[in-house]
């Protein structure tokens, strides 16, 4: 049943983004829920349900927005495979560190999108748009990516989340530091 | 006695399975997009499903929106009247002017034997939803197939020109925005009536192309449709010029600059339709006999 709930909300997600996403655009740059999705999704679950979940919620975005490649399907998928597999290190970072390697995937997942895009164009001499949007994109998704991860963490702790192999007590923010 | 020890553990083959699976995945997505053939069988169902959401949405946020537009924002509501009735006095007065040229127009023609311009054909939609990502500019408007609009097919605003018809569902329909870095549409400077090609930019704005480097133009030129491509008629606004190219500009390049390796001069325009605040737009359902000029998009 949760795990339903799960599918569903990630397939309303993207049409939601669209509706309401310019409202919270700062600049040009819109918060990307689709990237952070899938990014939590193979957090959570692992690299596989991750490469699905980066699949599925690609190619609705591939769908619904104004391109005809599937650029995007391709790039979740891998955003949700790698995701996946840095799990066990990413659990056990402080929230700073957490907001760090958000930025560093979001400038990755940004940068392999546009390299598809321009393959799928087939096009040279097209500079890549690190001022305009990779960049600003990198810093939204991660403050807003450590937020959500904060929230979320605070949420499963207390519907207490038995994700697969999902160990909380392991998660630094639930721990006391205390020696 | 071999050094390495793999300990497979429960669900090894399971993920095995799932691995390749997922890579195959990838690489026929890879291979589709190089062969540039759009998957309708996901499409269309993804798309009209998508229509309901989006229009619900749309329809609970133009609610809320309401409720304080209606009862809430009504504080300048006496100014806008007082400025509205001036509008509407100075416009009646253009429009009378209008219609006198446009029958003098009319009478010309038929002096020259040339035909009368063809009626249009437009189909009005509402906007539901933006683009969900940040690597395209486009719309989706709540009019698909089922009304008669199709890809290729032009859409436009009382602003002037908004884009193209990309991919259309039953019931709902994505529109490339002519700011859209993959959007290409013919395009002729007002003043001038010189021709070019105008393209979107990373930047939200479109940008000119192919323009003689000798030519004299001047930041605020209009640019409009040039009816190279059946989707748009002649002489539909586009936008204004707000940037010259400097590298290419004969008068705006310094003595020192070495002679540019591009021969053309390429102009950055502001569209004339705020697309942010786009909430409704007609579709040019009336194309000709020949195919929509999907050609002209890069993709």
């Amino acid at each position: 049943m949760k795990k339903n709930f799960l599918i569903v909300g990630l397939i309303v997600l993207i049409p939601a983004q669209g509706i309401v996403g310019d409202y919270f655009s700062i600049g040009r740059v819109k918060p990307d829920l689709g990237f952070l999705a899938i990014y939590f999704a193979g957090l959570l679950f692992g690299y596989i349900p991750g490469g699905f979940a980066g699949a599925g919620i690609g190619l609705v975005a591939d769908i619904l927005s104004g391109g005809t490649a599937l650029v995007q399907m391709e790039c979740g998928m891998l955003l949700g495979l790698g995701s996946g597999m840095i799990r066990r290190t990413m659990l056990n970072l402080k929230i700073f560190f957490n907001s760090l390697i958000i930025f560093v995937f979001s400038i990755l997942h940004s940068f392999l999108v546009f390299i598809f895009l321009n393959m799928s164009l087939k096009e040279t001499h097209v500079p890549a748009p690190w001022k305009d949007l990779i960049l600003p994109k990198g810093v939204y998704d991660a403050f807003l990516g450590s937020f959500l991860f904060w929230l979320l963490m605070k949420f499963l702790k207390n519907r207490n989340f038995s994700g697969e192999s999902l160990d909380l007590e392991r998660i630094s923010i639930f721990t006391s530091r205390k020696p | 006695m071999s050094i390495f020890r793999f300990q497979r553990s429960d669900g090894f083959y399971k993920k095995l399975f799932l691995s390749i699976f997922l890579i195959l995945i990838l690489l026929t997505a890879v291979s589709i997009d190089l062969r540039k053939s759009a998957p309708s069988y996901f499409q269309n169902p993804v798309l009209t499903i998508a229509s309901f959401l989006e229009a619900g949405g749309h329809s609970f946020l133009q609610g809320t929106q309401k409720i304080w537009t209606d009862y809430i924002g009504l504080v300048e509501v006496r100014q806008k009247y007082l400025k509205l009735n001036h509008d509407y006095d100075t416009l009646k007065d253009e429009n009378n002017r209008l219609k006198e040229n446009q029958l003098e127009n009319l009478r010309l023609r038929q002096l020259l034997n040339l035909s009368p311009p063809v009626p249009l054909s437009l189909t009005a939609a509402e906007v539901i939803m933006r683009d969900p990502s940040n690597w395209y500019q486009s719309l989706t408007i709540n009019k698909g197939a089922r009304d008669g609009v199709l890809p290729g097919m032009g859409v436009v605003s009382p602003f002037g020109v908004v884009g193209r018809v990309l991919k259309s569902g039953a019931r709902s329909a994505v529109v490339q925005l002519m700011t859209d870095r993959n959007s290409a549409v013919p395009a002729l400077i007002s003043r001038t009536r010189d021709e070019g090609m105008l393209e979107g930019t990373e930047r939200g704005l479109a940008r000119m192309k192919y323009l003689n480097v000798d030519l004299k133009l001047a930041v605020g030129d209009q640019v409009l449709t040039s009816g190279l491509t059946p989707a748009f008629p002649k002489g539909f606004l586009i936008g204004n010029i707000v940037r010259i190219d400097q590298r290419t500009d004969p008068e705006r390049r310094k003595p020192a600059d070495p002679v540019p390796a591009d021969p053309f001069l390429s102009v950055e325009v502001m569209p004339s339709v705020n697309f942010l605040r786009l909430e409704e737009v007609m579709v040019i359902t009336s194309l000709p006999d020949e195919p929509p000029a999907q050609d002209l998009n890069k993709e």
